[in-house]
């Protein structure tokens, strides 16, 4: 597996960075793609490969601006694989979201709710 | 919880607008603040359609002319200090290869007859008159006071190589309301010039009833959605919360990506997704309504559906979002099952909507989505 995995963002697509060796996850932006589960596909693919392999601690990170209710799922499965992993290594999930912006801020407690893994929701 | 049926253009009104608009290949309307980005997105959106049906790159190209010198026009001449109701206004039809485009803004009377005298000069010119007058006004003139050379209108003249219409309607007090229009014909277009300004004005008439901004009909691809996404983020943004930008938007992507995954398309070649979208606002908030045609036997489940996101209070609301969204996604399943829950989650209201069945196989379903301030 590849140590840096990198998407581009784009209009309706959000910036993605998986860091192998720094255990770091990142996807900010906008998250509107018309087929999420395509879009999703290699980073999800990518995190169960990483699973196997991680280093001690991962963090993750979300800052998005918006996301499309295909994405949500997408999210879902992401969070869940985290909790997967944090059953035998450290992870932390910061979730972020700007000043006034309270769905997204509700997001990040219902992710952390319906995946029962400690989501840490920040003010950008 | 505010009654989103109060405050949204009702499914029948809906319905009517779309019959009326349904044989035009495109038709887009805006009444509002214009600004180079609202602009760029309006040519973004014109582009994607203009591709869909297959127009040949010259025609594009005097479509695009006009159409940048028409809204460069209003976004000069507008007056912002106007009312809501007398924003200025934007058009354009597109039917069996005429593109009709036509610009709206108010004016003071004291300037109608200089403007009506310099397009009845442009108007009698034939084309190498009107090339000898683009050369004497390029040389001749200097720029107006609000940046425009005059030349634009010449080169509108030249361009679409049809005369150009114009229409004063009076108003209260020393004004009236401007309506110029340009029409540009492809090379295949089987189209009458209807030269009557009561379509338009019909039109805009029924922007200022139900407090319309945008008015989209026509095809409905994820390409469009970017533009129009744009331009509603725009046209709410004199509002400064974020949170209700963020609500509107987000709505909307619901509402837009539905049509993309379920709209049948009975009377349209295979084009693309067919459907209609209007955003309207008033003093206690935006309303987005959606319409597009349905198979009948579709109709049951998605009443359903609605019906039940619409009994559902939030925390019951909240437990059907953890339900469906745990759920594997079936072969072929296009959405995630979410939409209408969010949209209620997001707008705080109920979903309001109608099915008219068309005496055949489809019916034309309306969405209404009401976000208050």
């Amino acid at each position: 597996m590849e140590d840096v995995y990198e998407i581009k963002a784009t209009e309706d697509t959000p910036a993605v960075t998986l860091h192998k060796t720094n255990g770091l996850l990142s996807i900010s932006g906008k998250s509107l793609p018309e087929d999420s589960a395509t879009f999703y596909q290699p980073v999800i693919e990518w995190l169960s490969v990483y699973l196997n392999n991680a280093p001690s601690s991962t963090t993750a990170e979300f800052k998005l601006e918006y996301f499309n209710t295909s994405s949500s799922k997408q999210i879902f499965k992401i969070i869940s694989l985290l909790k997967e992993l944090s059953k035998t290594k450290s992870v932390a999930i910061r979730w972020y979201f700007d000043k006034g912006d309270k769905d997204m801020q509700l997001s990040g407690e219902r992710f952390s709710k319906l995946c029962q893994m400690p989501i840490e929701t920040i003010q950008n | 919880m505010l009654s989103t049926a109060t405050y949204c253009i009702s499914g029948e009104q809906l319905f009517i607008l779309f019959k009326e608009l349904e044989d035009y290949n495109l038709s887009y309307v805006y009444k509002g603040i214009f600004n180079p980005n609202l602009t760029d997105k309006i040519l973004s959106l014109s582009e994607t359609n203009m591709n869909l049906t297959g127009e040949s790159s010259k025609t594009q190209k005097k479509v695009y002319f006009v159409m940048v010198e028409t809204l460069q026009n209003i976004t000069r001449h507008q007056d912002l200090t106007q009312s809501e109701e007398n924003h200025a206004f934007f058009v354009v039809l597109n039917k069996n290869g005429e593109y009709s485009l036509t610009s709206g803004n108010i004016i003071d009377d004291s300037k109608t007859a200089e403007l009506s005298s310099s397009i009845e000069k442009i108007n009698s010119l034939d084309p190498d008159g009107l090339k000898e007058y683009s050369k004497y006004v390029l040389e001749n003139t200097g720029l107006s006071d609000k940046g425009g050379a005059g030349l634009g209108l010449i080169e509108m003249a030249r361009k679409s190589g049809n005369k150009l219409l114009y229409h004063f309607r009076k108003l209260k007090d020393n004004s009236s309301f401007f309506y110029f229009n340009t029409k540009v014909h492809s090379e295949k277009s089987t189209a009458e010039l209807n030269n009557s300004p009561d379509n338009i004005m019909r039109l805009h008439d029924f922007t200022k009833e139900h407090k319309i901004n945008l008015i989209y009909q026509g095809v409905f691809t994820h390409e469009n959605l970017k533009s129009l996404l744009t331009m509603t983020e725009g046209s709410v943004s004199k509002n400064d919360d974020l949170a209700f930008k963020r609500k509107t938007v987000n709505v909307m992507v619901e509402l837009l990506q539905n049509i993309c995954n379920h709209a049948s398309t009975p009377n349209k070649e295979s084009l693309g997704k067919h459907g209609i979208l209007i955003v309207s606002s008033n003093d206690k908030g935006c309303c987005i309504s959606s319409g597009n045609y349905i198979n009948n036997s579709e109709v049951n489940a998605l009443k359903q559906k609605i019906d039940l996101v619409n009994s559902l209070n939030n925390s019951q609301l909240e437990d059907l979002y953890s339900e469906t969204i745990v759920k594997e996604q079936e072969p072929g399943q296009k959405g995630a099952g979410l939409g209408f829950i969010d949209i209620k989650m997001k707008s705080g209201n109920n979903i309001d909507y109608t099915v008219v069945n068309c005496a055949n196989a489809y019916s034309f379903l309306s969405i209404n989505a009401f976000i208050a301030f």
